[in-house]
């Protein structure tokens, strides 16, 4: 007897046996800024960040183009009119988009009435880049506000990649029975977490030590079976100024090459997953979002 | 002992509240029992190995069609607190009702009566062993100081409990675990290189079949069973089992055996208010 998911012929289009969805997190130094608008008069740190615009953007812009694969790209409200240009050449290659906010705002700090308006701005900003597929939302740091699934509805949001806790899509509760697709993320697969590194301010905050590229891959790609084995949805996290230098990007290419390999691989954006999800999501045990709203109502709405 | 620990969302968060305002951070500890411990159990299932599940009760009471699949599929449960409460925090009526409404849980929800607890956080309290053996518990599998099980000295007399330590080495919190808010780990280190983990385990594995010992192992499922890390973690069952001479044995059956043989195993108490120890190492010392 299986207990865990196993692959079914129709939980992917095609035949396709898992789904894995490229995401760019296109912070640039928002990512310092944003947080912390002192930083402004950093120019060496935040110069860390604008090499993602610089050329960790067009190499991955490069990578993915000869790889063949569409990727979704969340970028704060923010940074669209600076970085015009490249998002310009992102939409055109036929990746997606997605939001972070206006300056990657913490959401769980804002009352209603802020998380409106930064909602509705980051989805006006997205909207005068014309990309396929319904923008998504990524919640830049900080925990789920109980309301967020309504107000994103309420600016235009239908899906999500914020949430951990799941190995395929699931849906969030948005209030009035509504609700909006999660495509979730594990913290394995993020280049940040492994590779990010800065002197002051301290990053990570304990310095640990950059992580063995090789090491690195090896734990994507054992991801990657993992997902495979079992018909999931795999996503990974990259971000231009970590990702995208001379070395680094080889383990986009090798591990994007091993997702191709597999021959049987879904490599969608999250419009196209969560497009999917909203129209094939069959049941299951109770999922953790709908539990949590029965044991402590006020934790989701 | 391959033993699992399934917190869920449990915890310090749930034991202070805060946790009814991180719905991120339930989902990711309730993958555990949602996600993880069904994939365990098939590939427990695949090798053939039995294994022993520590549940904190609020999980039991919340999961508890996976809770009697563990059962049901030949494995043990034992003791990890209600909400994951820290023992050494609790004064003894509080430890009392802890033990005593898990139980009540176990029994309603499972039909069984657990014979084995590991400390949730850390530290249990001085008078928790004694608690434990009264409630007719056999084993603790907590501590730290041996790499075989041994009978606990108790009040200063030898007791019935048996304690089956369980080093960190084997423990994925020490290679895995992450979490944003609060960090974990508190400088947000790297995740390491799974097969760095694998190594590592398969060494302190083959190290302890050349001196006869007994390993025992704190993976959490919400940890260990993510889809890449159920890859390594069948490799890890698939090199023990591939040893030929490895006795895969649940706590109640370690227990059972240590308490049948009292001349093979050690003697351990409590240590004296001077720092000097209370019992003597026995023969399988």
């Amino acid at each position: 007897m299986t207990r865990a998911l196993a692959p079914t012929p129709n939980r992917w289009p095609d035949d396709r046996r898992f789904a894995v969805v490229i995401t760019v997190n296109f912070d640039s130094e928002l990512a310092l800024l944003g947080p912390d608008p002192a930083a402004a008069s950093l120019d060496k740190t935040l110069s860390i960040f604008r090499y993602g615009a610089i050329r960790g953007a067009p190499r991955l812009l490069d990578t993915f183009a000869e790889r063949g694969v569409r990727t979704t790209w969340f970028v704060p409200g923010a940074m669209v009119a600076p970085c015009r240009a490249l998002l310009g050449d992102v939409v055109a290659a036929g990746h997606g988009l997605g939001a972070r906010g206006m300056r990657l705002e913490r959401m769980d700090r804002l009352t209603v009435r802020e998380r409106l308006d930064v909602l509705r701005a980051s989805r006006q900003a997205l909207a005068e880049v014309t990309a396929t597929g319904e923008p998504g939302f990524r919640l830049p740091s900080g925990e789920w506000p109980p309301d967020l699934g309504a107000q994103l509805l309420e600016a235009g949001f239908g899906w999500s990649s914020s949430w951990t806790g799941d190995d395929v899509p699931f849906c969030v509760p948005a209030g009035e029975g509504r609700s909006i697709v999660e495509i979730p993320f594990i913290h394995a697969l993020s280049d940040r977490l492994a590779f990010a590194w800065n002197f002051a301010p301290a990053i990570p905050e304990g310095q640990s030590r950059i992580a063995s590229y090789e090491d690195v891959l090896e734990n994507w790609c054992l991801e990657l079976e993992g997902c495979r084995r079992e018909g999931l949805c795999l996503v990974l996290q990259l971000h231009p100024e970590v990702a995208g230098t001379p070395g680094r990007i080889d383990l986009v290419w090798r591990f994007l090459d091993a997702v191709v390999e597999t021959g049987d691989a879904w490599v969608a954006t999250g419009a196209q997953v969560a497009s999917w999800w909203r129209a094939h999501a069959h049941g299951g045990p109770e999922h953790p979002v709908d539990l949590l709203r029965r044991v402590s109502p006020s934790s989701l709405a | 002992m391959l033993a699992f620990d399934v917190d869920g969302p449990s915890g310090g968060a749930m034991v202070d509240g805060s946790i009814w305002r991180m719905p991120r951070l339930f989902a990711q500890g309730a993958y555990g029992p949602f996600r993880a411990v069904p994939r365990i159990l098939d590939l427990l299932e695949r090798t053939g190995v039995a294994a022993t599940f520590f549940v904190p009760s609020w999980v039991v009471e919340h999961w508890p069609a996976v809770c009697r699949d563990i059962l049901a599929s030949g494995h043990e449960v034992g003791h990890h607190g209600y909400k994951h409460e820290r023992y050494a925090d609790l004064d003894v009526p509080a430890q009392v009702e802890v033990l005593d409404r898990s139980q009540a849980i176990f029994e309603e929800h499972l039909g069984v009566v657990a014979r084995g607890f590991r400390t949730p956080t850390g530290d249990w309290h001085p008078e928790t062993p004694r608690l434990l053996a009264q409630r007719g518990f056999l084993y603790s599998s907590s501590f730290r100081d041996d790499d075989r099980p041994y009978r606990r000295v108790i009040g200063g007399a030898v007791s019935d409990l048996v304690e089956i330590p369980a080093p960190v080495e084997l423990d994925d919190y020490a290679y895995f675990a992450f979490t944003e808010e609060p960090p974990f780990p508190k400088g947000h280190d790297r995740i390491a290189a799974y097969r760095v983990a694998l190594s590592n385990w398969c060494k302190e594995f083959d190290g302890t079949h050349r001196v006869g010992g007994l390993l025992t192992t704190t993976f959490h499922p919400k940890v260990s069973a993510t889809p890449g890390r159920a890859v390594v973690l069948e490799r890890f069952v698939e090199h023990m089992v591939a040893a030929g001479e490895c006795w895969f044995a649940t706590g109640t059956e370690v227990a059972r055996w240590v308490l049948a043989h009292p001349d093979g195993f050690a003697v351990r108490g409590e240590a004296s208010p001077g720092g000097a120890i209370a019992g003597t190492p026995g023969p399988g010392a």
